[in-house]
């Protein structure tokens, strides 16, 4: 009975609990009533007088109003975004909801560590956060410049990130990919994006436009290069990243157009017992589809069709090769290749023997590439009668699971 | 002060001695002010000089029966001559003189009132200090109809009634087994209500058996006429919310329940049936989950789990995540929130609390009120009520959204009894995610699961398969396999087949 009291006492304060209008009865100092919230979708970060210039942008609401963008100057990244957090508005801003996090050229030189660290600290931010280097240009500009009164940076952003697969321009890292690279190689990949002027079509969309501009290379914190096309198709293809892209070939008197849709790529490495690389062989295999040709050759000849793998192989080995001549001449291992050698030999192959550069460099590294066209799309050729016998389901599945 | 205007009564005469030699004179005293209580004189075979007294409660038995089945042999003189004496009358009345199938010999007061009660008439014979009864009930009682509640498309359409008799006769002929057996029980001092306990001898799990009877002679009632008497008095915790007896109006439930090592009990004057031991899995159960495929049936009854944690669960989730835990929400769902919450004036807490407290009062609303309006009131309620509210901005819709779903969900639970205790179980989950966010729903979530992992129902874990059975028959509770390979018994209950 007297149990049955208490428990009565104690359901009724808990009753209690409610009637004030809530804020400041709560147990838990995390109480934040939903519509007072700002929810932040993209972060942009400059160098600015010496000072680091922070610009946070809304997305456009679910009623559809307009993004709005706030700014402050201060010392530090958490600083400034401390102080935008209390934004002048009226209204919280809640950061757990950004996607995206820009950093222009000039404060990427000077070092990303700082940004890095407050996202992987602060338990509001997400460490899935998409980080992306704004080339030749600020953050804060590219945010203004695309922003209209219905579209905010983190719509087309997220629309790129999207096609980024099918475009072979690119890889969406994140905060924590980048961060996990930095902590195990000194170096990590992030993707370059651009701001172009755009013919202005609609009066509610900005007047720029993004566009991919290769892949920045980060070594010990601080953006030191980019990558050209060439070079990030074969950071792609090199480390399994590669999901479709469009290739333009000149081949015999026609100018062909192909789809690649998916590649494998194979690295085999031949360590000697003194724990050195000795050879390093890499094979890639490109699937690709007829899209365009436009010529006076016929894709229903077979040999042709020969001369346009080999030409298509030739192309992915040339963009494998530069990928790697371009990290041995950076002496930066952004294709992990030490982890992958040491993961196939981690008994023999002894990775604290010197720099990326010193235990690659003498190695014999081949890179062979091969390419199949699957499908012409070509009307008196539906089925694809390339010559070569197209493998069964059964035959697909197992490969794959060897392959997994 | 205030002073009742009764005066105090004149003191009760003495009660009548109960266990006195049967008389005429002792039963109408036990009867006096009974207006429905009848007597009269017989003349035995139309002799005036042998006299018996014609005994019974007008309404219980059926005059026609008492008219042609007892009074006109007894009065024949060529079934009863003028040589015959009393004994001899007696002798010639126990062995089926009168057309009556049941017949019984009473001595006592108490024995012959106990018979008339239950449907007998008594003819007294004074100078034998005997009575001998017989059976003659008045039929006047509902017909075995369609259950009102548990209603299934593919299955048997008979449903308890209100007489035991007929209640008994519907599980026997359900269960055509030399086996079962129905112990008899009279439960309440003021009422003699009688019960039935009914289970398969050598099958049921005996200790079971003997605590059920113990527990219905252990009961001490004044009057046995509501469920809850069966049930507080038949479980093992009666504080806990969730139901530890089964009640079912369908004698097919309650059959099948007996072939799976339960024990059913069956109470004159309730249209229903009581089985235990009483299991979480066997509440989450339905008759039609035997009549539907067994896909089908598999589907549903982890339908009806899903449900069982989204009625539970929901509110309280919502409030955890619309106040604390904002990150959680996706960012698309995020802005439509915050879009229909802009313009509401009240915290999400009493949002989610009112809407709640709205909910429970439609619903009792539609209870109690008769179909056609309760119907009405429903609509009213679930339509105007919920539209005119968002519009009004008084509530956001996403909370409509979620009180309802979790509303929905519960109507799903099979068991009523279930449903009210989970009903229970969400408000108090709903207070903790107010008070601490995630963290109160975790802890009220834990405390749940604790609690009914301690509830025991005749000494089988209440959490049986999920608990106690080191997850062995896990599968049984959630999936229902094909009849071919299905075994009705339930491992648990440790019948005589294990």
């Amino acid at each position: 009975m007297r149990n049955m009291r208490r428990l009565c006492v104690l359901l009724m304060l808990l009753c209690i609990l409610i009637l004030p209008g809530c804020s400041g009865m709560s147990l838990f100092s995390n109480y934040r009533e939903i519509e007072d919230l700002e929810l932040i979708r993209t972060v942009g970060v400059d160098s600015r007088d010496e000072e680091v210039n922070v610009m946070i942008c809304t997305g456009v609401s679910a009623e559809g109003s307009a993004p709005r963008m706030y700014e402050t100057k201060a010392g530090s990244f958490g600083v400034a975004l401390s102080d935008l957090q209390k934004i002048p508005l009226g209204k919280e801003a809640l950061l757990s909801h950004t996607e995206n996090l820009l950093i222009g050229e000039e404060e990427a030189r000077k070092g990303i560590s700082e940004e890095l660290d407050y996202v992987e600290r602060f338990s509001e931010m997400r460490l899935d956060t998409s980080l992306f280097i704004v080339r030749e240009g600020t953050a804060r500009d590219l945010m203004k410049g695309v922003t209209g009164k219905s579209t905010s940076a983190a719509d087309i952003l997220m629309r790129l990130k999207e096609s980024l697969p099918e475009l072979g321009a690119g890889f969406d890292y994140t905060c924590k990919d980048t961060a996990v690279s930095l902590a195990g190689n000194g170096t990590a990949l992030v993707m370059a994006i651009k701001a172009e002027k755009d013919e202005k079509l609609f009066e509610d969309r900005g007047d720029m436009k993004i566009v991919p501009a290769g892949l920045a290379v980060i070594e010990d914190g601080k953006l030191v290069d980019f990558l050209n096309e060439e070079e990030t198709r074969g950071v792609l293809l090199l480390t399994s990243k590669f999901k479709a892209d469009t290739i333009e070939l000149q081949c015999g008197d026609s100018s062909v157009t192909l789809t690649a849709d998916g590649a494998k790529t194979d690295i085999t490495p031949e360590v000697g017992d003194d724990g050195r690389l000795k050879k390093l062989h890499v094979r890639i295999k490109v699937e690709a589809n007829v899209v365009n040709v436009h010529g006076t050759d016929s894709i229903e000849d077979s040999k042709y069709r020969e001369k346009l793998q080999k030409d298509l192989s030739d192309v992915m080995k040339g963009s494998a090769e530069a990928a790697i001549a371009r990290a041995l001449e950076m002496d930066a291992d952004f294709l992990d290749f030490t982890g992958t050698v040491w993961r196939a030999e981690p008994l023999k192959f002894d990775k604290s023997a010197g720099s990326f550069k010193e235990l690659f460099e003498n190695a014999e590294i081949t890179v062979e590439g091969e390419s199949i066209l699957r499908r012409t799309y070509d009307l008196r050729d539906p089925l694809n009668d390339t010559g070569e016998e197209e493998p069964g389901i059964w035959e697909r599945l197992t490969s794959l699971l060897k392959g997994s | 002060m205030l002073k009742s205007k009764f005066k105090k009564p004149p003191a009760p005469p003495p009660p009548p001695d109960m266990q006195a030699p049967v008389t005429a004179a002792g039963i109408e005293a036990v009867f006096s002010d009974c207006y429905d209580f009848e007597t009269r004189e017989l003349h035995i075979g139309g002799d005036e000089n042998r006299k018996a007294a014609l005994c019974f409660v007008d309404g219980l038995v059926s005059g026609s029966d008492v008219a042609e089945q007892v009074i006109r042999p007894l009065t024949s003189p060529m079934r009863f001559n003028s040589g015959t004496d009393m004994p001899g009358v007696i002798s010639m009345l126990l062995g089926g003189s009168v057309y009556v199938y049941t017949a019984k010999k009473r001595t006592t007061v108490s024995d012959a009132v106990e018979d008339m009660l239950n449907g007998f008439c008594a003819i007294v014979f004074d100078g034998e200090n005997t009575a001998v009864t017989f059976e003659v009930r008045s039929q006047e009682r509902r017909q075995v109809s369609e259950p009102k509640e548990e209603k299934v498309v593919k299955g048997s359409k008979d449903a308890f009634v209100e007489t035991i008799k007929i209640n008994s006769t519907l599980v026997r002929r359900k269960l055509r087994n030399p086996k079962l057996k129905i112990r008899q029980y009279t439960i309440g001092e003021k009422t003699d209500t009688m019960a039935a306990l009914v289970y398969l001898d050598g099958f049921t799990n005996g200790e079971i058996v003997e605590e059920a009877g113990r527990r219905l002679s252990a009961i001490k009632t004044e009057g046995a006429l509501t469920s809850a008497v069966i049930e507080e008095n038949l479980v093992d915790n009666p504080k806990t919310p969730f139901p530890q007896v089964m009640s079912t109006e369908r004698p097919d439930k309650f059959c099948m329940n007996i072939l799976e090592g339960r024990v059913g009990v069956l109470v004159d004057g309730l249209p229903l049936g009581y089985l235990a031991p009483g299991t979480l899995s066997q509440f989450m159960k339905v008759p039609e989950d035997h009549a539907n495929h067994f896909l089908v049936a598999s589907g549903l009854t982890l339908l009806r789990y899903i449900s069982m944690f989204i009625t539970l669960l929901l509110p309280a989730f919502y409030v955890a995540i619309a106040m604390y835990h904002q990150e959680m929400i996706p960012t698309k769902l995020m802005q439509s929130m915050i879009v229909s919450k802009q313009s509401v004036p009240f915290p999400t807490a009493v949002e989610v609390v009112m809407m709640l407290a709205a909910f429970e009062l439609l619903q009792e609303a539609g209870l109690r009120l008769p179909s056609p309006i309760g119907e009405t009131v429903s609509i009213i309620g679930a339509l105007i009520v919920g539209q005119s509210a968002v519009e009004a901005k008084v509530v956001s819709p996403v909370v409509v959204v979620v009180i309802a779903l979790a509303g929905i969900a519960g109507y799903t639970m099979p068991n009523q009894d279930m449903g009210a205790a989970l009903r229970v179980c969400r408000f108090l989950l709903v207070l903790l995610a107010i008070a601490l966010g995630m963290f109160g729903l975790a802890i009220g979530f834990v405390l749940i699961l604790y609690h009914l992992s301690t509830l025991e129902s005749f000494g089988v874990p209440y959490m049986t398969p999920f608990a106690g059975s080191e997850g062995r028959y896990f599968g049984r509770a959630l999936l229902r396999k094909s009849m071919k390979v299905k075994k009705d018994t339930e491992p648990a209950l440790k019948t005589g087949d294990e």
